[in-house]
């Protein structure tokens, strides 16, 4: 026994709390640095929605839904383009833009994308909390109207795409998706770190103007890709039509007839193909990073399309642009209204390896970009079979040495000091 | 508050990032110690809460009202707040430590009660600081900022009064009434038979 006689009731009671003490881990200061930056961007974000002045006020609420609206169009164009590409048959990618939509709020909209080609994509979407999305779309071409829909749940990793004419219900799986992406979707409010950026940038006011009888004011907002005519509410900051321009591939965007609401019918967003649909056998889409064959086969197929040149730059966007192109030429040939599936006989062999790129080498190139910062790629301008002209390069995890990729599409490694010269 | 609490809660209301920089230097490590003594588990279970901690305050920081409290007092609730609810899940820890603290019969509260040698080993166990920190969850956030200020923190009475907005004595007065208050929580949840917490 200890001797505590002369202790006071204060004594005792202080060793006894200052017992809580004894075991508690010290502070990890590496740990705490890290979450000061992190919490420092949810305090900003945060303060920002929060403030009341209607510039903030309108810019605020921008951030929160304009990005995800526009990713979310861009991504019906290019379901509708590998759609087109694979005459129906085939399935459709979209884990590289996922990331895009991680949890908007119950948001419906109108969009109409205009291809660089001019061929327009007329759609409906709605959009809820969670990695929910539906998008509904039709597309005229020629005679012939296709019809779809693209159910993707993002927090589940799995889409479901239903083409209409065919009856055809095809679903998706997305699987390796890197920890900090499902991290980035799953606990992140906000959307897209680019166009985040974009808003946040906005500095370009366009003044007022009338809408369908609503007074708005206009801001614009850009970044190397893409530049945004944002039209909002002057009363309620709400986003009343958004238009969009890809810089690279000229593909237009339009949003209108926004709606916000509280809920939307849970049924919208179910991933069991409807009655009377054909299941079709589930596409596994890696979202692994690609290396140097998703590389060659990409710009291989790519060039292929481009009659030998390769792209401005690797855009899922320019991609799905120069597919359209590509399918147009083939239309002009055959003249008549069933040129789709002629298309689709002829050229089987090629439009198959475009339609596969997407669930494939697309997929692996942007992850790859995506995940390695030291990834440049240069060939604009450059024509297929350059073997003296680097178009790419960049530096696999853990390696000394750069992979450089040359215009015959050899592969190089090399120091960074002796990296070809920009 | 002093006038550079009053230029931090003045900055967080404009959403200032130097205020915000300036709270988290200032309490970072100090919102790890409470969450630390008052969870009781491992440096990663210490940091998951602390990560909670902060990303509730960054959200609220702008509402931050100096009228209703300190800055400390502000983000102290919420660690209170946010270690409550992981704390309802040990509930059969609790449970032992209290059975255990009962096995020593009346050795232990007599200690407590200043009549009596503290059992051998009581103050190195692990279930009387699990006791002592489900009280201290239990208590008042006044009653349990005056007992960990002064008695874990080693905080002066005067030291206290300047964050309490206070004087030493009143302090001093009110740490008896925090001591009695723990005392009679303490004493309550190692007696009731089936450990329950009160919706804080």
């Amino acid at each position: 026994m200890n001797s505590d006689s002369h202790k006071t009731e204060e004594d005792r009671l202080s060793e006894m709390i200052a017992t809580a003490d004894k075991d508690a881990p010290q502070p990890d200061r590496a740990f705490l640095a890290g979450l000061k930056t992190e919490s420092t961007r949810r305090f900003l974000e945060t303060a920002s929605s929060a403030r009341i002045s209607k510039r903030n006020l309108i810019m605020a609420k921008l951030k929160r839904f304009a990005p995800s609206a526009l990713a979310a169009c861009l991504i019906g164009a290019i379901g509708v383009a590998v759609v087109l590409l694979s005459s129906g048959e085939s399935s459709i990618a979209w884990a590289d833009v996922q990331k895009h939509i991680e949890q908007a709020k119950c948001m419906k909209m109108k969009t109409v994308v205009t291809m660089p080609d001019g061929t327009k994509v007329h759609g409906r979407q709605v959009m809820a909390a969670g990695g929910l999305v539906r998008q509904e779309m039709s597309i005229k071409i020629g005679q012939q109207t296709m019809d779809m829909v693209m159910i993707m749940n993002y927090d589940k990793g799995v889409v479901l795409t239903l083409i209409k004419a065919q009856k055809l219900a095809v679903p998706g799986k997305l699987t390796d998706m890197p920890k900090a992406m499902r991290d980035k979707m799953l606990k992140e409010t906000d959307q897209l770190a680019a166009l985040k950026r974009m808003v946040r940038n906005a500095e370009k006011e366009l003044g007022d103007k009338t809408i369908n009888g609503v007074k708005t004011q206009g801001f614009q907002v850009r970044d190397d890709h893409m530049v945004m005519d944002i039209w909002v509410d002057a009363k309620t900051a709400l986003p009343v039509r958004i238009e969009g321009e890809m810089t690279v591939s000229s593909t237009k965007v339009v949003m209108s007839d926004i709606e916000f609401v509280e809920k939307v019918d849970p049924d919208l967003f179910s991933i069991e193909p409807p009655q009377g649909y054909k299941l079709q056998p589930q596409q596994t889409v890696s979202l692994a990073p690609g290396g140097i064959k998703d590389l060659t086969g990409l710009l291989k197929m790519w060039t292929a399309i481009r009659d030998g040149s390769f792209p401005d730059a690797i855009d899922m966007g320019l991609f799905a642009a120069d597919a359209m192109i590509y399918m147009k030429k083939f239309k002009k040939k055959f003249k008549d209204a069933d040129a789709l599936s002629k298309v689709s006989k002829e050229t089987q062999a090629l439009l198959g390896r475009v339609a596969m790129a997407y669930s494939k080498e697309l997929v692996g190139v942007m992850m790859l970009m995506q995940s390695n910062e030291t990834f440049h790629y240069q060939g604009k301008g450059v024509k297929l079979g350059d073997k003296d002209t680097a178009i790419l390069w960049y530096k696999p995890e853990g390696k000394d040495k750069y992979v450089v990729m040359f215009g015959d599409l050899h592969v190089e490694r090399m120091l960074k000091k002796n990296l070809p010269q920009n | 508050m002093n006038e550079s609490e009053d230029k931090i809660a003045e900055g967080l209301r404009c959403g200032c990032r130097d205020a915000w920089s300036s709270l988290y230097d200032l309490y970072a490590e100090r919102v790890w110690h409470a969450a630390a003594r008052l969870l009781g588990g491992n440096s990663q279970e210490t940091a998951d809460l602390v990560q909670d901690v902060f990303m509730a305050a960054a959200e609220s920081a702008s509402r931050f009202d100096p009228k209703r409290g300190s800055l400390w007092n502000w983000l102290s609730g919420i660690v209170r707040n946010k270690v409550s609810l992981r704390f309802r899940r040990h509930a059969a820890r609790i449970s032992a430590a209290r059975r255990w603290w009962n096995g020593m019969n009346e050795a232990s509260m007599q200690w407590l009660s200043g009549s009596g040698d503290a059992p051998d080993g009581a103050l190195e166990a692990r279930e009387t600081a699990t006791l002592v920190r489900d009280t201290l969850l239990e208590i008042s956030d006044e009653h349990r900022m005056l007992l960990v200020g002064k008695y874990i923190e080693d905080q002066s009475a005067e030291q206290l009064a300047i964050q309490c907005c206070s004087t030493a004595g009143a302090i001093r007065a009110r740490l008896l009434r925090a001591r009695q208050a723990f005392r009679k929580v303490f004493s309550a949840r190692v007696d009731q038979p089936e450990l329950t917490r009160s919706k804080s």
